[in-house]
């Protein structure tokens, strides 16, 4: 019962972490060079706004990352690790389809949505 | 000596200075202290009474079955084994000491506070590690990972990385049998069942306990003080079961005896991606040093209860692939197994597709086991892992053992066990798998998804919330009568020569498996024990000596 139980989480989570967490971004440009798997952090993104609404603009997103309004997709992908260190230290985290994501991340897959309509 | 009741003619008498009731790791340890040289030429008469053999049998199993309310349980008998050593005979050997605030009151946990601390036990834990046949007094994952092992910094104010050091395990009642065996001052008598513990008139001293074996052989043991070891369902149930004067059962005046059982709630409310240091994942399996297996146990610190009103948990790093066994090695091995045996693989494709695609796995685990080591897959980015808690669980004094109608092959009643979990156990495992997961996110290692039924405040308790086999808290230990049944030094409030050994007098659990403890305890409770019973000897010596003597000489 509780092997199969497992296995089955096991299975359908893997597939559902890769989208954040995973991919070769040496290559990728632009924002899919923080997330490779593009539509999944625009989902992540699409969810954050529906509970954030007052952050719907890549100005006030930035703004609350405490960043500069002219920071590129590079830029943003160097400091991604220090970021995520930084809020996870903080315990400045969220649930997004129960998976616990640092609050920069998730504003960051919102910032791919605002600048991608 | 070894004796057993089934020859001993119906209605004898056994006396003795000490009797300890039960031969499970508590009784033995304490046994064993009286066993020693200098005990034996004092004259001290010990008997250790056992209700089974050397060997499970199921009609002596039947006398623990009993019912269970609440919280879903296993049943009560396969959790206990009632043959000499007890519960060591299933011990997984886990040990680790108490912290110091698992002592402590703390103020968001009702009912909380032990009467000794930390430092008092620290001596016996010390003494434990011989007994247990484990390595140096040392807890600290850092000190005790081999030199060439290093695994992930976790902030000590979150995360305490300290380490289960695994005892063989130590099958108590094996690896000491001849021991008490040879010991002359010391009676294991084996077949022999408490049905009752006879007070005085006055239910302040104890006279006696009643045995029967199940061939319907009857004794009587008579002895100056009495230990119970039977255990943290056991132990209640004969207190309870022993009713003939103290109507509410014996040292029940204040209605505490069988409340307050706690257990040792297991959780895997998350599962982790890995997204990176997958080689380091199996590390938090287990490893081995020392010259013994160990496994860091990723400990709550003590700021964090503080801060979140928590009580104490630890977590395991499983991987899954272990148990969906879908790693290259597993594969290999199936595919192996088949052609060995002339038979086509069951899942060729896929196993080969196994290997081929976790070729690394399959080099390693057949290296290992070549060496006769653990197997220990190699996970990679994306593969799933389980992190699981074991949590204290806070005192309740609505979870508790009661007789029930049912009585046992010897007429003695049953009992009926109501468990439940509450808010502030919830609350802890969410704490932990929170601060868990903000650690694993800061360290790049892991990250969390949490089950729904944990982020859902109206959902209850998921069905693979299981207990750990660990009975605890229902004879508490307190210095106050009205909060404990026993005093500090586990002698029952209000009767002179009656004693207990074992988790029941836990007045908290920790989320470190009750073993260590209860042995340290029982040390402690021997050297206690020693110092009385060699004082009445003296006297006795010095009443019996005739006071010409000295004129003679």
């Amino acid at each position: 019962m509780k092997l199969s139980r497992r296995s089955l989480l096991g299975t359908g989570l893997a597939a559902g972490a890769a989208f954040l967490f995973s991919g070769d971004t040496a290559r990728a440009q632009g924002a899919q060079r923080l997330f490779p798997h593009l539509d999944s952090a625009r989902r992540v993104g699409r969810q954050y706004l529906e509970r954030n609404p007052g952050e719907a603009s890549r100005e006030a997103l930035l703004a609350a990352l405490d960043l500069p309004p002219d920071i590129g997709w590079d830029d943003l992908a160097d400091l991604l690790p220090s970021l995520l260190e930084r809020d996870f230290r903080a315990g400045n985290t969220l649930y997004v389809d129960n998976w616990m994501l640092a609050r920069c991340e998730a504003r960051l897959c919102a910032l791919t949505v605002v600048t991608s309509s | 000596m070894i004796d057993d009741l089934r020859n001993h003619p119906d209605g004898s008498v056994i006396e003795a200075d000490l009797c300890i009731i039960g031969a499970g790791p508590a009784g033995i340890s304490i046994a064993r202290e009286f066993a020693k040289p200098d005990m034996a030429l004092s004259g001290l008469r010990v008997c250790l009474i056992e209700s089974g053999g050397f060997d499970f049998d199921s009609e002596t199993a039947d006398m623990y079955v009993g019912e269970t309310e609440g919280h879903e349980y296993y049943p009560l008998d396969v959790t206990r084994l009632r043959f000499f050593g007890g519960a060591s005979n299933h011990w997984a050997g886990y040990c680790i000491p108490f912290n110091e605030l698992d002592f402590q009151r703390r103020d968001w946990v009702p009912d909380s506070g032990w009467p000794i601390d930390y430092t008092t036990l620290e001596p016996y834990y010390q003494r434990c590690q011989e007994l247990c046949q484990i390595g140096p007094f040392n807890y600290n994952l850092a000190d005790a990972l081999p030199s060439d092992l290093k695994l992930h910094d976790f902030l000590p104010e979150k995360i305490e990385g300290k380490v289960w050091q695994f005892s063989p395990p130590t099958r108590f009642g094996q690896v000491y049998r001849r021991e008490l065996r040879e010991a002359e001052n010391v009676r294991v008598l084996l077949f022999a069942n408490v049905t009752e513990i006879e007070s005085d008139y006055t239910a302040r001293r104890v006279i006696g306990a009643k045995l029967a074996s199940i061939t319907g052989n009857t004794a009587r043991v008579r002895a100056k003080t009495f230990v119970l070891a039977c255990g943290g369902l056991e132990n209640p149930r004969l207190l309870l079961a022993s009713n003939s004067v103290q109507t509410a059962g014996l040292g029940n005046g204040r209605d505490l005896v069988g409340r307050y059982f706690m257990e040792h709630p297991e959780a895997g409310p998350a599962i982790g991606v890995v997204q990176a240091d997958g080689a380091k994942v199996p590390w938090y399996a287990g490893f081995h040093n020392w010259g013994i297996d160990m496994m860091p146990a990723l400990s709550l610190s003590e700021e964090v209860q503080r801060r979140h009103q928590c009580l104490a948990a630890a977590a395991g790093i499983e991987p899954l692939a272990q148990f969906q066994r879908n790693t290259g090695y597993f594969a290999l091995r199936r595919l192996f197994l088949a052609f060995r045996q002339m038979q086509m693989p069951e899942n060729f494709t896929s196993d080969v597709w196994h290997v081929l695609t976790d070729l690394n796995d399959a080099a390693n685990g057949t290296m290992r086991w070549l060496r006769g080591r653990h197997y220990r897959p190699s996970l990679r980015m994306g593969d799933t892992v389980r992190v699981r808690w074991r949590l204290e669980q806070a005192p309740d004094r609505d979870n508790r053992v009661v007789l029930s109608d049912e009585r046992d092959a010897l007429g003695v009643p049953r009992i009926r066990l109501h468990w439940r979990l509450n808010e502030i156990d919830r609350h802890t495992l969410r704490v932990a798998t929170q601060v868990m997961g903000e650690e694993l996110g800061r360290l790049g290692f892991l990250r969390l998804r949490v089950e729904d039924w944990l982020m859902d405040d109206n959902a209850p308790w998921d069905g693979d919330v299981v207990g750990a086999f660990h009975h605890m808290g229902t004879t508490r230990m307190s210095d106050d009568p009205s909060q404990g049944v026993v005093d500090s030094n586990c002698r029952v409030h209000g009767i002179e020569n009656l004693y207990i050994a074992g988790s029941s007098v836990f007045p908290t659990g920790s989320h470190a498996m009750p073993t260590f403890t209860l042995l340290a305890l029982a040390l402690r409770l021997a050297d206690h024990l020693r110092g009385e019973l060699a004082g009445r000897m003296m006297v006795r010596e010095t009443l019996m000596t005739p006071v010409v003597a000295p004129l003679v000489k």
